[in-house]
């Protein structure tokens, strides 16, 4: 059972934009504990 | 060097510090191929019989000039399947993806190159073997997640209670 | 690379970078260090980690050379599968999310994960366990050492003792300054460079070589690879799971985290941090399927994913690599090095040696512990020993005895000590025996077999009704 292309790249692109999200959802977590006085 | 495929990372990494430690000098492939007298090279495999489909190969000596390596599915290499860029001086080169079969492989005769044919016998786990394993591990962690959420709801009830 | 013309980066370059590197991390630790006044602010960070900078050091700690060299790897091995199963790996962190809200609910004063297994199972069970901790942490500290050395090597032609060493007095040094602080802090911002560069390196290899070429590529001459039934790797699989909740679920760095965060924090963090895991591998690996379309067959399958980025990327690729692998050993390394001295200072010396040692005493003792374990990775690092390097090899075996133990002592009062002592050695055992006449895809699914089938023995033979009031040990009054 060979993966297509179809299922190979959605794969790829998919993970790919979960993975450029994360800085963000950090960053995003960070100033807000930052600006609630939080971070430890 | 002792030579583990699979997982062993850090042997392999090993044989990266052997392999990469030299000077830049020494990672010039030579452009005098053809004035130097005919090197004769030892091929050898890693496994003689692969059952992931991948495997290495590996040559006795740092290659003195650009070569290829070849594939086929005869001893004589009347057809040649495949064909591979051996990469910088390393002594090895690591193949994959081969389905069940039998291979033969050598160095591309030409001027200054020629070796000894190896053959490997690719053969993969046979489906029940990899099923039985994939459903053994799956039952297993079936087992863990189940006691483990069980057990913390549980236990977040008495807490709660 | 690709013009065997010698190093991808200048020795000056890879110098300029690893001094520059140590000098913002060293001062960084420093100055995150000046806040430690006690034992506590020292080893777990005031026990007071808020939700950002917990999430992204579960993150990062996880994102280890081996996200960066072995997903890669795998991927060229067993292919799609390789890298899928791969990524399950962060089924570790979000698997331990509930255990360590339950650790720091159990245990609000505990230090370490010796701790539990001492006052959960008594001395015995102890015993076994800080074996297996000791040869995994060390395992895995002396490879990390020599992957630094070998990768500065492999980029810039830097003697691999320059490498090596230069990794170790990094980490020891902001370690001893700030102490989990520091870790955590680092280890943010380690996770940001770290998934900015994986991301990079990917884009521009799709660009450059399309995801439909380099599938058609796959498809015509390594079909194997795309083989959604391929059997080796479905072998694999659950036992590259099992190794990776062992790893979690016993060690020391993620329990030392658990009890540094913040209340409520634990549970989502590990979750979180799981989550964005997740993708990475896939996203590291994918790029080794280029090598065949790009030419590039590897002397070793590890060496793939740096070969091939620094393929496409050329010189910057190199750099970009550079980067993101000594990120990812340091953020381990760190890591590391503040959870296995933790763990002599706690369980050996406090608990065992100086039951009377004070604040200030444990302390100044966590500091030496870490250079002295720094020097001792050093030492071990030195000769460069295989045999060392394999001890992660067949870790799986070792780990993955203590998964049963640690979840059933968490939540069950049944389990005793006997039992567990039994199954994390008899499991470990049969790992050993199965790595060795079977091979390495069975070391951690069996030793994790064993173990749980005694536990599940112990369970049903047991009267016993264990106090979970023992766990909160209270620290005797300090002068």
């Amino acid at each position: 059972m060979i993966m297509g292309l179809t299922a190979f790249s959605t794969l790829v692109w998919v993970c790919l934009a979960l993975t450029a999200c994360a800085p963000l959802i950090l960053l995003g977590l960070w100033l807000k504990d930052f600006l609630s006085k939080q971070l430890w | 060097m002792p030579k583990l495929d699979g997982l062993s990372i850090h042997i392999a990494l090993l044989l990266l510090i052997t392999l990469l430690a030299r000077p830049a000098a020494a990672q010039q492939a030579s452009t005098a191929a053809e004035t130097q007298p005919n090197t004769d090279y030892q091929l050898t495999l890693s496994t003689e019989r692969s059952r992931e489909g991948y495997f290495v190969v590996a040559i006795d000596q740092a290659p003195q000039t650009k070569m290829v390596l070849q594939q086929s599915a005869s001893a004589d290499f009347s057809a040649i399947a495949a064909e591979f860029d051996w990469f910088g001086d390393f002594t090895e080169i690591t193949l994959t993806g081969f389905s069940d079969g039998e291979y033969y492989f050598r160095l591309k005769p030409v001027a200054g190159v020629s070796s000894n044919v190896v053959q490997l016998r690719v053969e993969h786990y046979s489906q029940w073997q990899a099923y039985s394993l994939f459903f053994i591990g799956l039952f297993l962690f079936s087992v863990l997640v189940i006691t483990l959420i069980t057990l913390h709801l549980r236990t977040r009830r008495q807490e709660v209670a | 690379m690709n013009e065997v013309s010698g190093f991808a980066l200048s020795s000056s370059l890879g110098l300029t970078l690893v001094v520059l590197f140590g000098i913002v991390w060293i001062a960084f630790g420093w100055y995150l260090g000046r806040a430690n006044k006690t034992h506590e602010d020292f080893a777990l960070a005031g026990r007071n980690v808020g939700f950002a900078l917990a999430a992204a050091t579960a993150m990062a700690t996880w994102v280890t050379s081996n996200t960066t060299l072995v997903a890669p790897q795998l991927t060229y091995q067993f292919g799609v599968w390789g890298m899928v199963g791969y990524s399950f790996a962060a089924l570790g962190l979000i698997l331990f999310a509930p255990l360590a809200a339950r650790i720091k609910r159990l245990m609000p004063n505990g230090y370490t994960s010796g701790d539990f297994i001492r006052l959960r199972y008594g001395r015995a069970a102890w015993w076994v366990f800080i074996i297996i901790s000791v040869v995994y942490a060390f395992g895995w500290l002396v490879s990390l050492g020599m992957a630094g050395g070998i990768l500065l090597e492999a980029l810039s032609g830097l003697d691999y003792h320059i490498g090596m060493s230069a990794i170790l007095l990094i980490c020891v040094g902001y370690t001893l300054f700030g102490g989990l602080r520091a870790v955590i802090a680092t280890d943010f911002i380690q996770a940001l460079i770290i998934i900015v560069g994986v991301v990079l390196i990917a884009w521009f290899l799709i660009d450059t070589v399309s995801l439909e070429s380099i599938h058609q590529e796959v498809k015509s001459n390594h079909p194997q690879l795309l083989d959604l039934l391929f059997p080796a790797a479905i072998m694999f699989l659950f036992n590259n799971i099992f190794f990776g909740l062992g790893e979690i679920f016993h060690s020391n760095v993620w329990w030392s985290r658990a009890l540094a965060f913040k209340g409520k924090v634990a549970f989502k963090a590990y979750l979180l941090g799981g989550l964005l895991w997740l993708p990475i591998p896939i996203v590291t690996g994918f790029i080794a399927l280029a090598a065949p379309q790009l030419g590039i067959f590897p002397p070793s399958a590890d060496m793939v994913g740096p070969m091939v980025a620094a393929e496409v990327l050329g010189k910057i690729g190199a750099v970009v690599v550079f980067i993101v692998v000594f990120s990812a050993l340091a953020s381990s390394l760190d890591s590391l090095l503040a959870a296995t001295s933790d763990l002599v200072t706690r369980d050996i010396y406090h608990k065992y040696l100086k039951p009377q040692a004070s604040d200030q005493h444990l302390l100044r003792f966590n500091r030496y512990s870490i250079l002295g374990l720094g020097i001792v990775t050093w030492l071990f690092c030195l000769p460069q020993i295989a045999t060392l390097g394999a001890l992660l090899n067949f870790a799986g075996a070792f780990v993955a005895s203590t998964i049963f133990p640690v979840v059933l002592g968490l939540y069950q009062r049944k389990l005793t000590g006997t039992y567990a002592a039994a199954a994390m050695a008899l499991g470990t055992l049969s790992g050993l025996v199965g790595y060795f006449t079977i091979g390495f895809y069975v070391a951690a699914l069996l030793s994790c077999i064993v173990s749980a089938a005694l536990c599940g023995f112990g369970l049903l033979t047991s009267q016993a009704r264990f106090d979970w009031q023992q766990l909160n040990e209270k620290e005797e009054p300090t002068s």
